[in-house]
């Protein structure tokens, strides 16, 4: 009899009965009353008879006792997914809706949807100065960061195969102006398949710990986090109790100030950054401490000029009291460039001669507590930076040298699918000149999880 | 190093004045839930309690990956499984723990016995479908189980707690 709950779950599922309908929502009526069971026993009864006497022999159960233990329920091999009959390919789709109101103390002095820095904070891109005529306190709505992703899974001898797509609608692009339809393009954000410990295809650098991003409405959330998605080849080896390390190959890609000062990608790079993580996880939560190296080059046709940068990156997720935690990364090296402040500073620098000199060395950081005011309310508090050294060896000035910012926000969650909220964001950015800028924006939206 | 103080000065103000208006904000709303049942304070914990405790804890973290912003799906199934295989265990640990509650009801009397039964075994069989519902990935219909648990534990609290500690 200990498996009769599972077939009765099972049956009741193909029979469109109560029983697991009742068992999503919230009340004591979950359980099935014993006149419930009575009725379903009394069902099974029926259908056994009928099958019996159609065939003139016993039937089979339906499910085996072990088979009911285990996948009563899901038709995937996943929580939430469907298989795709004769492939053995659980699969499933999902998304979110999120719709950003956004006014800002200053616009970023370029015109329409298309523009970016409006839509979130770019380190890089916080106005210099006074604000310019006609570019103060500006109304910004979009819903660009909408998402929806595509995974499919299943079981191999060699380990779990897993694939996954998922697009928003961030992509760069010159239609979707905000004049008639807002019709903005879905771009990849990630593109990638594994299989057991090897992972092939697009996805968040080795390098970033995406946990540790501050749960807030600004896109990105923070000026001091590692960030960049990118082809990969990586192998995660799994050590003892959550332990585990991965090395990866990754996507080069050189940025070099100019010696006037603009942004040179010449697109020669010849070898991968390499990157090495060590993560954890456990009751604590989460931490990785990550290593990376690499090369950057350029050929200009006369001659092939390179030097090398590298850094290391803390960062996790630590639960304190309750749901409460604590988000940190503290990032630091030279070269670093594009894997910091989205790419607020080049990796490398041209001397006045125009000639890759070398890197540039810099450093960032966030902290973020998040605090649950009770089961429907959460905030968050962060505080990041970006700092650059060395700025007087580049020939070039007005060159961004440090960011700050301040979030903090209000989260109301009616039910977890759902998500209004209100955010207040202060950054500051100044360049090695001493001139600086100051952003203050408010920020509300809401989001719908499917 | 430029201008860095008068800019710590106001981000601290704004990020003061910020904080208030948000806390007062939250603090306004009742401490309510709607999706969740509250296990109210009848006493010390007792072993089965202790289990209690940290399936709430596995409800809460279950509940969190939907609020996940940044992380990629697969990386989020990894953990829900984990979790998943978590509530198994602690299931499997309140159901243990859950049949030694019966030996209280020798301490009751003849008609609170009968009732004080039927919900340890309510108790029994509704850890055994939350049971069953974690190990096969049934991880939404998880929270409405465990609210369905704790309902059941706060009618005994409520009722036997006190005959238990009067008894001699």
């Amino acid at each position: 009899m200990r498996a009769a709950p599972a077939i009765l779950l099972a049956l009741s599922s193909f029979l469109g009965l109560p029983y697991m309908a009742e068992a999503q929502t919230a009340s004591s009526s979950v359980t099935v009353s014993k006149a419930e069971l009575d009725t379903l026993y009394s069902r099974l009864d029926a259908l056994e008879q009928q099958a019996k006497e159609a065939s003139g022999e016993e039937p089979a159960l339906l499910l085996t006792p072990q088979a009911a233990e285990r996948q009563p329920i899901s038709l995937g091999g996943l929580p939430g997914t469907f298989e795709i009959p004769g492939t053995g390919l659980s699969m499933a789709f999902g998304g979110f809706i999120k719709v950003d109101s956004i006014f800002s103390s200053r616009g970023t002095e370029s015109p329409g949807g298309g523009n970016t820095a409006d839509n979130f904070v770019i380190p890089g891109a916080i106005p210099i100065g006074d604000a310019a005529d006609g570019e103060r306190h500006q109304l910004t709505l979009h819903a660009r960061e909408s998402r929806i992703w595509w995974k499919a899974y299943r079981e191999t001898d060699w380990g779990d195969f897993n694939a996954y797509l998922e697009l928003d609608f961030f992509a760069f692009q010159a239609p979707g102006d905000e004049r008639i339809s807002d019709s903005h393009a879905p771009r990849m954000r990630h593109a990638y398949g594994t299989l057991g410990p090897l992972l092939v295809g697009q996805t968040w650098t080795t390098f970033m710990n995406a946990s540790a991003i501050p749960d807030n409405l600004d896109f990105v959330g923070t000026v001091g986090t590692v960030f960049a998605r990118q082809p990969m080849l990586r192998w995660t080896q799994p050590l003892t109790d959550g332990w585990s390390v991965q090395v990866a190959l990754e996507q080069p890609e050189t940025t070099i100030t100019s010696s006037t000062g603009g942004r040179i990608t010449p697109g020669d790079d010849l070898v991968p950054d390499v990157v090495a993580a060590l993560h954890g996880k456990g009751a604590f939560g989460n931490v990785s401490v990550a290593l990376i190296g690499r090369q950057l080059r350029r050929d200009n046709g006369v001659r092939v000029e390179t030097t090398y940068g590298g850094g290391v990156s803390v960062a996790g997720r630590l639960k304190i009291v309750r749901q409460d935690n604590l988000r940190f990364c503290l990032t630091a090296g030279t070269g670093l460039g594009r894997y910091l402040a989205l790419n607020a500073v080049n990796g490398g620098y041209a001397d006045a001669s125009g000639a890759l000199a070398g890197p540039i060395p810099s450093m960032s950081g966030h902290v973020a507590y998040q605090h649950h005011w009770n089961e429907l309310f959460r905030s968050s508090l962060t505080a990041s930076f970006f700092q650059a050294f060395e700025l007087d060896r580049l020939p070039a000035t007005a060159t961004t040298e440090q960011v700050q910012s301040g979030i903090i926000n209000l989260l109301f969650s009616p039910i977890p699918r759902t998500t209004f909220g209100v955010e207040y964001i202060f950054a500051r950015r100044a360049l090695d000149t001493g001139d600086e800028g100051i952003l203050h924006r408010g920020q509300a939206s809401a989001k719908f999880v499917f | 190093m430029v201008g860095i103080s008068d800019a710590a000065r106001r981000l601290g103000l704004s990020m003061r004045i910020a904080t208030m208006i948000i806390g007062v904000t939250a603090c306004a709303w009742s401490q309510d839930d709607r999706y969740q049942v509250r296990l109210e304070k009848t006493g010390a914990p007792a072993q089965h309690a202790v289990h209690g405790k940290r399936l709430r804890t596995l409800m809460r973290d279950l509940k969190a990956l939907l609020f996940e912003r940044q992380r990629t799906q697969i990386e989020i199934d990894e953990d829900r499984r984990r979790y998943l295989a978590r509530t198994v265990e602690v299931s499997n640990g309140l159901l243990e723990s859950a049949t030694h509650i019966a030996e209280s009801a020798d301490d009751l009397r003849e008609d609170e016995r009968a009732s004080f039964m039927a919900l340890q075994n309510k108790l029994v069989s509704q850890t055994r479908a939350l049971r069953m519902l974690a190990d096969s990935g049934r991880s939404q219909s998880i929270s409405a189980q465990f609210g369905a648990i704790t309902t059941t534990c706060n009618a005994c609290h409520s009722n036997f707690r006190e005959s238990l500690r009067s008894t001699p």
